[in-house]
């Protein structure tokens, strides 16, 4: 009696652990979601302006950010620079003079200030050059250059200036006749002066990262120019009478607000030439050109395809600056444009005292916040980002911004986005630049695309080996050779995986690149040799069959295995010389256009599959063998052969294993991480040939977190990464149970 | 970690003719009693350099023990932010965007110090017959982009006047990955700051570069000159269309010939009112003498002069 009440003890105390560590597992696994998708969530927050604060009561006509966030500056009417810090007391940096006719403000906190006697100034306010920054951020100024009258330009009615990427500086002034370019070298004489005879520029903008001069008139007609060449440059549905615009940070994003209050986002776009070389027409969009013709066209990925036909050539002329994003308009006429050094965000401030937050990667209003009963007149935005100032009322006027991904929604994620540079929206994946003007790419599909690219190679290279093996160490193989494979197939998984990936990208790939056709050759080669085979040895008779042991016929059928690849390589040598003139893989690409990279599909296939066997293999030879013994003894007693028994008993009975085996094999090829690494040549592109790389979401993990600023956006979108490969293994297993449970069912039911 | 082994096992060979070093330079005097572990993240074209440094180092201070990750510039600032190291490898400059967390975090700037000068190569297999490149067609070859004048795509061999088998061969084309520095500066120098095309193969080492276009007839890359082996050349580049080619020596690195020339650079977190960490600081002392600069030409970069090193050892006394 004491035993048994002791057993009723045990028995409930193993519940208690039992449930215990379940439910502790469960948890486990629902904190780890939860903590990728609280790092990831971060991303998707919105955009807020916090409350606005009077910095200073001040008739300024600028104002501007130093190199922190929370230090502001202003230009009052009367010439006099002032900085104040958040809560902090006025101080004077600088005094202009009287007589100010123009006052712009540039990326740097460059400011170009032209007199009413026609003499002009150009400084610089703060430090936000790393290299020049002094320790502790204070605001200074510092005269870049200076200059009396505008040399042809008549009497100056304004001028901008910025800094170029090596350092010097470029100033436009332009007055009633005409615009003046002239270019600075830092702290020396002017190198160069030029002049575009324009009569009735009102404003213009400079981009000194990208070499690009906007011009305004009068009329509202916006040109772009280049400025190597002065040449205009050709634009696309600019056509509407722009007020001003101004340049983002990077210089290949033009911001334009049109009169009736909508804002434009023009970006560089190619266009290519097309010139025929051929005797003959050729038909380019619909209409034919004629030997020697030429078009010009948008590339807009139209004529990718034209590339490859000999007798055309495609050529890249300069390009156009095209509209791509028509935004929400502010809820007034605009009265200034801001940017910021960083991203692509810009900001507009409005004659009813508003002031709307855009993003041009993403084409968003982020938000729309009042700041003044009046009409704003000049607005900066925080080198940051983090922070707006504005003039209105005569009041300096400062609010911070909590937004910490702009860049990012579900739209920049997912769907194509139009680029810089782009000649058509695109999914992209290219996160780092190592400079600033530089535009992330956060495309995340040619990553999905990469992991079911790999999984789907992998996967067609060991469900059939690893399923096919199973079934034949359970159910055919002698016991002897049970004792061996199974022990090796195991030892297969005890390969480090990196190991596997080292291998496959510096031995295997290399050779598969050398035998490329002859292993084509041999996978057709081989299936072929076992159809062959088989029948031929069950065609025998059956008294010269019986004198060999159960288990011989293995002998043969590797032997014939064999004779096929030694077939398959010397065949292929001829054929490969005849047909494709001895290079199978140029041949692919002059004929087809399919580039042959040495790290490809079929090796990450070949290398991905050897570590996935071992999964499959074991589950499923476990669920063959579990079916019962007597059944497949009933079976062959009644007069089954052994294959018969094997398909068409033990597969239906073991299908529930076998179907969780292959689900598992796919859970591992779509995590793992180091044999893609090293072996996939890790391109991020949108193609699930056999013959070019991939990247997978693990690896694009496992690649880019050292360089992720904690709290960035990379950093959130790696753990977004994360998370949905996460959900993508959970479909997986969960799939699997299902599929099997309801296999399990089916099948018991008599 | 595999990138790690990888650049060990093929140590750079210095190239054919070695740079000298100034004698002006001053000579290393230890200090007594320095002890403590000293990490370093960042740059792996630096991995080399830094990993025989510290080797000589220690022989001047047995009781330090040096830590180096090299993972790529962009994991050095970082590292910094988070103080999991005290000396960030970089072989381009910091972005103003990296110099704000910095700023915002500690409130004042990282300080940079020059330690040598590095020139980037573009490599082709050695039975490559290219003769020269310009800088717009290595443009046209890397990116998407055609910033810097090339107006068209080049994608086959035979569009660089390549005859024979060359003609059709489709180019292979080798990069870094995005943390790399040399990945930030190619793409700034070389493509204008541009887009990579996405077909360039990323590799996670310098060494790996080399590497892939050793084993691949058809392909070029780029990479630190210092990690060039006798299976890949150098291509001579020119800056315009008519000027003349120009070798990727360390001569022409020197005097500004060669265009893809740099300098490679320590950051550390030094603030205005301290003095430095003394581990630190006879580190930089180190590197910044005779001594280190002889490692320096040994890891296969070229030194600096004595004017240079004046310089940042300046930085060294605030």
């Amino acid at each position: 009696m004491r035993s048994l009440a002791s057993e009723l003890r045990k028995d409930r105390l193993a519940t208690l652990t039992i449930r215990a560590g379940g439910i502790t597992v469960i948890l486990l696994v629902v904190a780890m979601v939860v903590a990728i998708g609280a790092q990831a969530l971060p991303l998707f927050a919105p955009t807020t302006v916090g409350p606005v604060a009077a910095v200073a009561e001040a008739e300024a006509v600028a104002v501007g950010f130093g190199p922190r966030s929370f230090s502001v500056w202003w230009l009052g009417r009367g010439g006099r620079l002032t900085a104040a810090e958040a809560g902090g007391e006025p101080a004077p940096v600088v005094d202009l003079g009287t007589g100010l006719r123009s006052v712009d403000v540039e990326l740097g906190g460059v400011v170009t200030v032209v007199r009413a006697d026609g003499s002009w100034l150009v400084g610089r306010v703060g430090a936000s050059d790393p290299a020049e920054a002094p320790a502790h951020p204070g605001i200074g100024w510092r005269e870049l250059a200076k200059g009396d009258a505008g040399g042809g330009a008549g009497s100056l009615t304004g001028g901008t200036a910025v800094r170029t990427l090596d350092g010097g500086l470029l100033v436009a002034l332009w007055g009633p006749e005409g615009v003046e370019l002239a270019e600075w070298q830092d702290g020396g004489p002017v190198v160069a002066v030029r002049r575009i005879p324009l009569a009735g520029v009102t404003s213009a903008a400079l981009a000194g990262d990208s070499d690009h001069l906007a011009l305004v008139d009068g009329a509202g007609a916006l040109q772009v120019l280049r400025l190597a060449d002065l040449a205009p440059l050709p634009t696309r549905g600019l056509d509407r009478p722009v007020t001003r615009a101004r340049f983002l940070h990077g210089g290949r994003t033009l911001v334009a607000t049109e009169l009736g209050g909508a804002v434009v986002v023009a970006i560089e776009t190619p266009r290519v030439a097309i010139v025929n070389e051929g005797r003959g027409g050729v038909e380019i969009g619909g209409s034919t050109v004629p030997p020697g013709g030429r078009v010009v066209a948008a590339d807009d990925g139209r004529w990718d395809g034209l590339a490859g036909r000999t007798e055309v050539r495609v050529g890249r002329v300069a390009p156009e600056w095209r509209a791509i994003h028509r935004l929400e308009p502010p809820s007034g006429s605009a009265t200034a444009i801001a940017t910021a050094p960083r991203g692509r965000c810009f900001a507009i401030a409005d004659d009813t005292g508003g002031i709307s937050l855009y993003n041009a990667t993403s084409g968003r209003l982020l938000t729309r916040s009042g700041w003044a009963s009046s009409p704003l007149s000049a607005l900066a935005l925080a080198p940051r980002g983090d922070a707006l100032a504005a003039v209105a009322d005569g009041r300096v006027l400062r609010a911070g911004i909590d937004h910490a991904h702009p860049e990012i929604s579900l739209r920049t994620l997912f769907l194509p986005v139009w680029y810089e540079g782009y000649g058509a929206p695109a999914t992209v994946w290219q996160t780092s630049g190592g400079s600033d003007g530089f535009q992330p790419k956060f495309g995340l599909w040619p990553l999905l695309v990469g992991t079911l690219k790999a999984t789907l190679y992998a996967m067609v290279v060991s469900v059939p080996l690893a399923l096919l093996a199973a079934l034949y160490v359970s159910q055919l193989a002698p016991p002897w050779l049970q004792t061996v494979v199974k022990p090796t197939v195991e030892m297969m998984a005890a390969v480090p995986t990196v190991v596997v990936g080292f291998l496959a990208a510096l031995w295997l790939a290399p050779r598969l690149e050398l035998w490329l056709f002859p292993c084509l050759v041999a996978a057709a080669t081989l299936p072929a040799a076992v159809a062959v085979a088989v029948p031929l040895w069950r065609a025998l008779p059956t008294r010269f069959r019986r004198r060999f042991p159960k288990g011989a016929e293995l002998v043969l059928l590797l032997a014939g295995c064999g004779l096929a690849v030694v077939l398959a390589v010397a065949v292929a040598g001829p054929v490969e010389a005849r047909l494709f003139d001895g290079d199978f893989s140029r041949a692919l690409f002059e004929t087809w256009g399919i580039r042959y990279e040495q790290r490809n599909g079929l090796v990450i296939g070949l290398a991905l599959g050897f570590a996935v066997i071992p999964v499959i293999f074991t589950i499923a030879e476990d669920a063959c063998s579990g079916v019962s013994r007597s059944l497949v003894q009933a079976a062959l007693a009644l007069g089954a052969t052994r294959w018969q028994a094997a398909l068409r008993l033990v597969v239906p009975a073991a299908a529930p294993g076998l179907f969780a085996a292959v689900m598992l094999g796919l859970g591992r090829a779509v995590g793992e991480t180091m044999i893609v690494l090293m072996a996939a040549g890790n391109t991020p592109i949108l193609d699930l040939g056999p013959f070019n790389g991939m990247r997978t979401m693990s690896a694009a993990i496992a690649f880019e977190t050292p360089e992720a600023a904690v709290g960035g956006t990379l950093y959130r979108v790696l753990f977004l990464t994360g998370f949905l490969l996460f959900v993508l293994s959970v479909l997986f297993t969960t799939a699997a149970d299902l599929v099997s449970a309801r296999l399990r069912r089916r099948h018991a039911e008599p | 970690m595999a990138w790690l082994l990888l650049a060990g096992l093929c140590a750079p060979a210095a190239a054919s003719e070695a740079p000298r070093l100034d004698p002006a330079l001053p000579s290393y005097r230890p200090v007594e009693g320095l002890a403590g572990t000293l990490t370093a993240v960042g740059s792996d074209t630096m991995l080399v350099l830094q990993a025989l440094v510290a080797e000589e180092f220690r022989r001047f201070h047995p009781q330090v023990t040096v830590e180096i990750e090299g993972k790529g510039s962009s994991t050095a600032p970082p590292a910094l932010l988070e103080s999991t190291a005290q000396i960030g490898n970089m072989s381009r400059r910091i972005t103003g965007g990296e110099a704000d967390a910095f700023l915002e975090r500690f409130g004042y700037q990282p300080v940079r110090f020059e330690v040598a000068l590095d020139t980037v190569g573009v490599f082709v297999h050695q039975d490559n017959p290219l003769e020269s490149l310009t800088v717009a067609q290595v443009d046209a070859l890397f990116s998407r982009t055609l910033r810097c004048g090339g107006d068209t795509d080049l994608t086959v061999w035979g569009q660089l006047g390549l005859g024979g088998d060359w003609a059709t061969a489709p180019i292979s084309l080798y990069g870094r990955n995005a943390a790399s520095g040399t990945y930030g500066y190619f793409r700034d120098h070389a493509l204008c700051r541009g887009d990579y095309k996405d077909t360039v193969k990323e590799q996670p080492g310098s060494a790996s570069v080399v590497q892939g276009v050793e084993g691949d007839r058809y392909g070029i890359g780029y990479s630190g000159i210092g990690y060039a082996t006798a299976g890949v050349r150098a291509v001579p580049i020119a800056r315009r269309e008519g000027e003349d080619p120009v070798e990727a020596s360390w001569e022409n690195a020197a005097n500004g010939r060669y265009v893809f020339a740099r300098f490679l650079e320590i950051y550390v977190n030094k603030a205005p009112d301290r003095s430095l960490d003394p581990l630190v600081r006879e580190f930089l002392r180190f590197l910044l003498s005779a001594d280190g600069q002889r490692v320096v030409m040994r890891a296969g970069f070229h030194p600096l002069d004595a004017g240079t090193v004046e310089r940042q050892l300046a930085k060294l006394a605030g």
